[in-house]
């Protein structure tokens, strides 16, 4: 109700138009349960006694939305409770044999694990343990399940608006800890967390929700070497709420969480997974709420004269931006010169046992196709989906990739996605880890300034975008 | 929520579990609470924008309610009480419910502070306008709700046992800056290009067996989302936010308005509920959010051991500990400069051309906030209320203070946790801007009384005095 016969009615901002951040596409989405089997292998944990699972806490989903380009070439992001793909031969693997059942190139998928500790590992090249012989029906399982979502997804692509926003959230903390002349992981209480949440909300054009999408960097470390349930972790209890009060799927990315976890954590307690689910779950509530209607903007409407001069905008339908590209980026890095396996067998000579031959398996099976001090290359995946851009690699990187990304590029909204796809299923510590020593700059295959490298790969890549 | 830690040893050991702590502010008091409905009938008057038709209710959105918490300071009572009203037009019309309020438990002024949530969607406090539309029902219904926050507080007051009350910040996008250059001036509208403050302040208080008994929200943000559309009483925002946090914690929750002179909802100005739920959503989860990581009640966390694993992991644990017990409670009363006000014969003069209903209205408002507060020489004593409790400092004062008065004294004392308060007692009903609003020519510069330089001031006045404060050691 603009004032028009106020005297002040030709008073106007500069900008009289505003939205979030958009896109229009197509797009569709679906989601599967995977839940395997309770008695298998489960749990990733080298403190664990136990590897046989004895419950289930909540279930695991995983989660397809396919898009469509207008010559009809089809795209796909799948969030997955996993932890990790397992050895580069089991990802490879997997990550062919959906490819081939959706019908699409490697490239044309981002499958993207949730990194949750206390799920089975699809690797058949593990040491064995008790339930491990529920495995490979377990990786058919998330072949089958993933292809069909996928194929769901595709059939159901329609008209999208998608609403992309920044959000915060409280729940990691910094877990690099220093102790003495070495890191251990537990939580850091004097250095302040990347609180970044990153949400996108997939609606039809009648305005109906099919899809949340949420990006955050904590690992999904609650449940530990004394949880012997399969679960998300924290993650379960997060897209449950979301869920409920969207009625769709969400969609759950691991951001660059390298050194971020939750402040409580490593228990046994399922509680206090649903805990620090909830603390996200209710973080990206807020963050979808604080959006404007599916497929708006805002319009200035005109001065107000009430007892102050007020300013109207009223909501009206807009459209968002239809660009979109994907491609794959091969960034340039060195292998660090490494120990050999007996001097690491040695090195970890005095620790328990099946701690130390976790470490041993995981080691070997990780240096597969690398060599000590070799230039190698780290596989990025830049998709721009609209006014969004999701930059996913394998690795686990720390906060300072999107942190920095961000930086860099105020006006966009940056998904960054670690564990996606292979190979390459490593740490990217940042420099001063190599120098603490941290746990991640050990395991990782890569030499110092590995993820400044691929940061700053990454930041030219986008300022072309 | 870190507090303080001790650092480790130089050792080039692991250091000892004993050695690092992770406290979360708290405080250990005796707490009551306790919540009223207090909804006005229908037809009561309901005048809160000047653009609207009508001036009565016509229905209710979601209750009014008045919520009292009781804090004991040694055997003193203070009670932090919290009404979905707007906001006090002069002194009359707050002390006609202050004064009562204060009379009938027989405290002393400054051991309350009332605290209206500036609802814009509220019944009228005004205690003089029985001979317009609705008027005629303000004075009983003002008498009910002084009963009701008397009875609130005595039941606070009786059924306050040990807590422990935990503090913590948090975000919430609920806020954006709400002054819009429009050519040479500022007019009052979602503005953009201007960064909000975004800092929640919760407050989390417990019994001795870890059952929360009530939850604190301050948050800075006008609740002016229904404006001149609505004619049904809300309570805004703040009644979904208040219903989403009380079922989750089963406990009343306070709301208290922060410092939110620039800021506001960017969904505003409507009439229809559904948009002040949402809004009051936006806050209520980023609430809970906060709530849900808050360390379980009367707990801190130490190292406990390393655990050798795929990696070489460290591993914390709770413990009870002791949290602060300290209380405090003092009153400011700070030398402002005024601007250069006109007598009430240049206010005539300057609206003789206007409808004389409307500058009689306007003549009798521009008394009434000067009343009590104006002294000679362009000076006011601003009041400000002062309260410790644990690690958490409530500072409370009547005028509608920009946001840059609580990003300021947060960001000089970061360890404490601040809640920061408009309109809570009197006199000073007045905005509180920043400079730059009266180059702007901004409604705030023009309602206030207050010269430029009164915020910063204030700030300075406050922070001196909240550095003064003692502070607990763990």
């Amino acid at each position: 109700m603009a004032s028009t016969d106020s005297p002040n009615a030709s008073l106007a901002p500069s900008i009289t138009h505003w939205c979030e951040a958009m896109s229009s596409l197509r797009a569709g989405v679906a989601q599967r349960e995977f839940t395997p089997k309770v008695g298998i292998a489960s749990g990733v944990w080298g403190a664990a006694k136990k590897s046989r699972s004895e419950s289930i806490h909540i279930g695991l989903f995983l989660t397809a939305i396919a898009r469509e380009d207008s010559d009809a070439r089809r795209s796909y992001i799948i969030g997955i409770d996993l932890c990790v793909l397992g050895c580069a031969e089991c990802a490879d693997d997997m990550l062919n044999g959906i490819a081939k059942g959706v019908g699409v190139s490697r490239d044309q998928i981002l499958f993207s694990s949730s990194h949750t500790h206390a799920v089975p590992m699809p690797c058949i090249h593990r040491a064995k343990k008790d339930g491990s012989e529920l495995i490979p029906e377990f990786r058919e399982s998330i072949i089958k399940k993933t292809i069909d979502a996928c194929i769901e997804a595709g059939s159901k692509i329609t008209d999208v608006d998608i609403t992309w926003g920044y959000g915060h959230c409280d729940l990691a903390v910094n877990r690099d800890l220093p102790c003495g002349s070495a890191e251990v992981v537990a939580f850091n209480p004097e250095i302040i967390a990347d609180d970044t949440l990153t949400v996108g909300r997939v609606s039809t054009r009648d305005g109906k929700i099919i899809a949340t999408i949420a990006n955050y960097a904590c690992h999904p470390t609650t449940l530990a070497w004394d949880n012997m349930a399969i679960s998300p972790d924290y993650i379960g209890m997060a897209r449950k709420l979301v869920e409920a009060e969207t009625g769709a799927p969400m969609l759950f990315l691991q951001g660059a969480s390298g050194e971020l976890s939750p402040r409580n954590q490593y228990s046994g307690d399922t509680a206090l997974a649903d805990r620090n689910g909830a603390i996200l779950g209710h973080a990206i509530l807020s963050t979808l709420k604080a959006m404007q209607s599916p497929g708006c903007g805002l319009r200035w409407n005109g001065i107000v004269e009430s007892g102050a001069l007020l300013g109207e905008w009223n909501e009206e339908k807009v459209s968002g931006s239809s660009d979109a590209k994907e491609y794959r980026v091969d960034v340039p890095v060195r292998v660090k010169e490494w120990k050999n396996i007996e001097q690491l067998r040695e090195e970890w000579a005095g620790i328990d046992a099946d701690a130390l031959e976790e470490r041993i398996n995981r080691a070997t099976r990780l240096r597969i196709g690398y060599e000590s001090g070799a230039e190698v290359t780290h596989p990025v995946w830049i998709w721009q989906w609209g006014e969004a851009i999701f930059v996913a690699q394998p690795g686990e990187a720390y906060s300072f990739i999107q942190t920095e990304l961000r930086k860099r590029n105020p006006g966009r909204i940056i998904f960054v996605v670690n564990l996606t796809n292979a190979p390459g299923l490593f740490y990217l510590p940042i420099r001063s880890a190599y120098n603490a020593p941290a746990y991640q700059a050990w395991q990782t295959l890569l030499a110092p300034g590995c993820i400044e490298a691929v940061t700053d790969f990454v930041d030219k890549e986008l300022k072309k975008i | 929520m870190s507090k303080r830690v001790i650092p480790k040893t130089s050792s080039t050991d692991l250091p000892p579990s004993e050695k690092l702590f992770h406290y979360p502010f708290s405080a250990s008091l005796k707490a009551g609470v306790a919540q009223r409905n207090i909804d006005p009938p229908i037809g009561i008057r309901a005048a809160s924008w000047g653009a609207a038709a009508s001036h009565v209710a016509t229905g209710l959105h979601r209750d009014i309610t008045t919520t009292a918490l009781a804090i004991l300071h040694g055997s003193t009572p203070l009670y932090l009480v919290t009404v979905d009203w707007g906001w006090w037009q002069g002194v009359k019309d707050d002390l006609n419910i202050r004064g009562k309020v204060i009379a009938g438990l027989g405290i002393k002024e400054d051991q309350l502070q009332l605290h209206l949530t500036h609802t814009h969607a509220g019944p009228n406090t005004a205690c003089d306008v029985a001979h317009l539309e609705g008027g005629e029902l303000l004075e009983p219904y003002h008498q009910f709700a002084v009963e009701a926050m008397i009875s609130a507080c005595k039941e606070a007051k009786d059924g306050a046992i040990v807590a422990t009350l935990t503090w913590a910040y948090g975000k919430c996008d609920l806020a954006v800056n709400r002054e819009l250059p429009c050519g040479e001036v500022d007019i009052v509208g979602f503005n953009p290009d201007v960064a909000a403050d975004d800092t929640l302040t919760v407050g989390r208080v417990s019994d001795a067996s870890g059952k929360i008994i009530a939850t604190i929200v301050n948050y800075a943000c006008h609740p002016t989302t229904l404006a001149w559309q609505n004619t049904d009483v809300s309570p805004d925002f703040i009644g979904a936010t208040r219903e989403l946090v009380e079922q989750k914690t089963g406990a009343p929750m306070l709301f208290l308005q922060g410092a939110s002179g620039d800021l506001a909802p960017r969904d505003g100005y409507v009439g229809d509920h559904e948009i002040a739920d949402k809004n009051g959503r936006i806050l209520g989860f980023a609430s809970l959010a906060v709530l849900e990581k808050m360390i379980p009640s009367g707990n801190a966390m130490r190292f406990k051991r390393r655990v050798e694993s795929g990696a070489l992991l460290g591993e914390w644990e709770d413990f009870k500990f002791d949290s602060s017990t300290f209380t405090n409670a003092i009153r400011l009363d700070i030398d402002v400069p005024l601007q250069d006000l006109p007598t009430f014969e240049e206010l005539e003069e300057r609206w003789k051309d206007i409808d004389a209903g409307a500058r009689e209205t306007r003549l009798a408002r521009a008394r009434k906030l000067r009343t009590g507060y104006v002294l000679e020489n362009q000076r006011a004593k601003h009041p400000v209320w002062i309260w410790a409790w644990g690690d958490a400092i409530i500072v409370g004062q009547p005028g509608e203070a920009y946001s840059y008065f609580q990003m300021e004294l947060r960001r000089r004392h970061p360890d404490r946790v601040i809640f920061v308060l408009n309109c809570t007692n009197g006199p000073g009903y007045v905005y509180i801007p920043t400079p730059d609003a009266y180059t702007r020519f901004r409604y705030q510069s023009w309602q206030t009384l207050l010269e430029v330089g009164a915020l910063e001031l204030i700030t300075d006045e406050v922070s001196t005095a909240i550095a003064r404060m003692p502070k607990f050691k763990n």
